[in-house]
């Protein structure tokens, strides 16, 4: 009996271990920055901090997202401005996923195996993209429930549980929108780039190369533009907190997940099999 | 009586299993096979033989369009290799030179695997290809020799039963136990009227299981012959001394191979009982006669006086 999901099973379940640490990882260091909330909340610091970010000129500050001074009081500006870190290295991590995903079949010789099995190339783009796509998902799942929690613990007696929650909600929305285009992006990385590459390498520097762009988008008012090639920026935990969603950046990201998805299964259709 | 295309043997419908028509595949500048026509009929073994480099993995992995064809094109069970690559491997077993299976899988897990992409495929073959080919399912990938990694792809192959088995280099790694077991199933395997197309560097196991052979060259099929028809094309090698006259030696032997003061090395595909009647009117110094063999003939053409 042929299991029509067998290549997914099969990845989630070799893959699965990773995601976990990922995640864990992630988790972790979400817990330690949301444990120093509570003192950076009363200790005084918003105004040492303000006072010292001032001195800072305003180009750098806003390169780093610090224009608006972050109120290192507020949760969810506090959870916001940290999880920026956060976000980074799931951008990261979902590039990884997605140009290892196909790429790695190659490099490691084990499309032999698979593509002698009676499956079409599609199939096998298919699956891997739910795969890759579902220990994601996990993995962003995973770090928004303790994120979650961890806020539930250290907020404020004052701060709303239920507008907290749904706040992080719409932040974790947003980092899974930029992972995805990120993920896609890799898939696409994944058709192009040659099995004796480091993927990995590759995607770091990918994902560090968009990042600058999105800095120097924030630079002056007429580079803004530039924003367009940093999905890292399409839905920046801080701005959606303070401002919300912007439209065109949403169509930009889909637009940007379907080029890559849809060129992904074009190449690695018509591509050679490195062996 | 042949008919290529209409498939027809001496009155009985044949199928060829395997048939490519003017394959070729360049890697960019690069030479990788040319022009190969090949025909593999239905309940053959066919060997497929060349060095290094001579295009046998290239022709293999363009028949499973693992790479496409530059020119040319071909067909497996009658379906094109390019378009019905996915239907064509519903009945096509195949064990790479190579294995390069997922490491951290167990063999179990590989097996279960291999199982989920075969309809026939079920729990008890897999008992019974793991106690036949002596198989430790327990065990990682990574964790298993050669030897043991080429078993699991053997089994891996044969499940679902298919039609035909494509082995790149099949015995590598295998112990002469393990290789004596191996061809007892393809053996077996053919007798239950299924295909075989293998290649191999080891012209014995070719000689011994193979019913018709080709030698792949450059890119190029250089000849393609019968084996188990026996001395049809294989002749004799001929060493003789004594006074026998050039002019007979030459009219009598397919090629010779030198000649030195009466001293004779030649190919013989005649009658040796008429020719050792007529020589032995003659003196006679020294005589030695063997069967020329696979290893002959591939040497022969990779020596560069076969083309």
């Amino acid at each position: 009996m042929v299991n029509r999901m067998n290549i997914v099973n099969f990845e989630v379940k070799r893959h699965f271990k990773s995601s976990i640490v990922w995640a864990l990882i992630c988790s972790a260091i979400i817990i330690l920055f949301m444990s120093f909330f509570p003192s950076m909340r009363n200790s005084g610091i918003q105004e040492l901090v303000s006072k010292k970010m001032s001195a800072f000129p305003e180009g750098f500050m806003e390169a780093f997202g610090l224009d608006d001074m972050v109120d290192f009081t507020d949760i969810m500006q506090y959870l916001a401005y940290t999880i920026q870190y956060i976000s980074m290295a799931i951008s990261i991590y979902a590039l990884i996923l997605g140009s290892n995903s196909l790429l790695s079949e190659e490099a490691e010789g084990t499309i032999e195996f698979l593509y002698a099995q009676p499956v079409d190339r599609n199939k096998i783009v298919g699956s891997k993209m739910l795969s890759n796509a579902y220990l994601l998902f996990q993995c962003i799942l995973i770090i928004g429930a303790v994120t979650m929690g961890i806020s539930a613990i250290f907020k404020p007696e004052d701060y709303d549980l239920f507008k907290l929650l749904v706040d992080i909600k719409v932040v974790f929305i947003g980092i899974t929108f930029s992972a995805y285009i990120y993920f896609s992006i890799g898939l696409l990385l994944s058709t192009i780039l040659k099995p004796s590459q480091n993927t990995t390498a590759i995607s770091i520097g990918v994902f560090f190369i968009t990042y600058v762009i999105g800095v120097l988008s924030r630079l002056k008012d007429n580079l803004e533009w530039l924003k367009f090639f940093s999905p890292f920026d399409y839905a920046l935990p801080m701005d959606i907190v303070r401002y919300g969603w912007e439209n065109k950046y949403i169509v930009a990201g889909i637009f940007v997940m379907l080029f890559c998805i849809i060129f992904t299964f074009i190449i690695f259709n018509r591509k050679d099999m490195k062996i | 009586m042949e008919f290529i295309g209409n498939k027809y043997i001496k009155g009985r419908e044949i199928m060829y299993v395997i048939e490519t028509m003017s394959l070729t595949k360049n890697y960019g500048k690069s030479r990788g096979i040319i022009d190969v026509d090949l025909k593999v009929k239905e309940g053959e073994i066919f060997g497929f033989i060349g060095p290094n480099g001579a295009g046998k993995s290239t022709f293999i992995r363009t028949l499973l369009n693992f790479i496409y064809p530059t020119t040319g094109g071909g067909y497996i069970f009658e379906k094109d290799i390019v378009t019905d690559s996915k239907t064509i491997k519903e009945s096509v077993g195949y064990v790479p030179g190579e294995i390069k299976y997922y490491g951290q899988s167990y063999v179990k897990d590989i097996l279960e695997y291999a199982k989920s992409f075969r309809k026939d495929a079920n729990n008890e073959q897999i008992i019974e290809l793991v106690k036949l080919l002596d198989i430790d399912t327990n065990k990682k990938i990574s964790e298993l020799s050669l030897g043991n990694k080429k078993k699991v792809a053997i089994a891996q192959a044969l499940l679902g039963s298919p039609k035909l088995l494509i082995l790149d280099e099949p015995t590598s790694g295998l112990d002469p136990l393990m290789q004596k077991i191996l061809f007892d199933i393809l053996n077996s395997y053919r007798e239950n009227g299924n295909t075989v197309f293998l290649s191999s560097h080891n012209l014995i196991e070719v000689g011994n299981l193979c019913d018709r052979v080709s030698i792949i060259r450059e890119g190029k099929i250089i000849e393609t012959m019968e084996l188990k028809s026996t001395l049809s094309d294989f002749g004799r090698i001929i060493e003789v001394q004594g006074d026998i006259p050039k002019e007979y030696i030459e009219d009598i032997s397919t090629e010779i191979y030198s000649t030195d003061e009466n001293s004779y090395k030649f190919i013989f595909k005649g009658d040796i009982d008429k020719f050792i009647k007529h020589i032995s009117q003659y003196k006679i110094n020294n005589l030695s006669i063997r069967k020329e063999n696979l290893e002959d003939t591939f040497i022969k053409y990779y020596e560069g006086d076969g083309e």
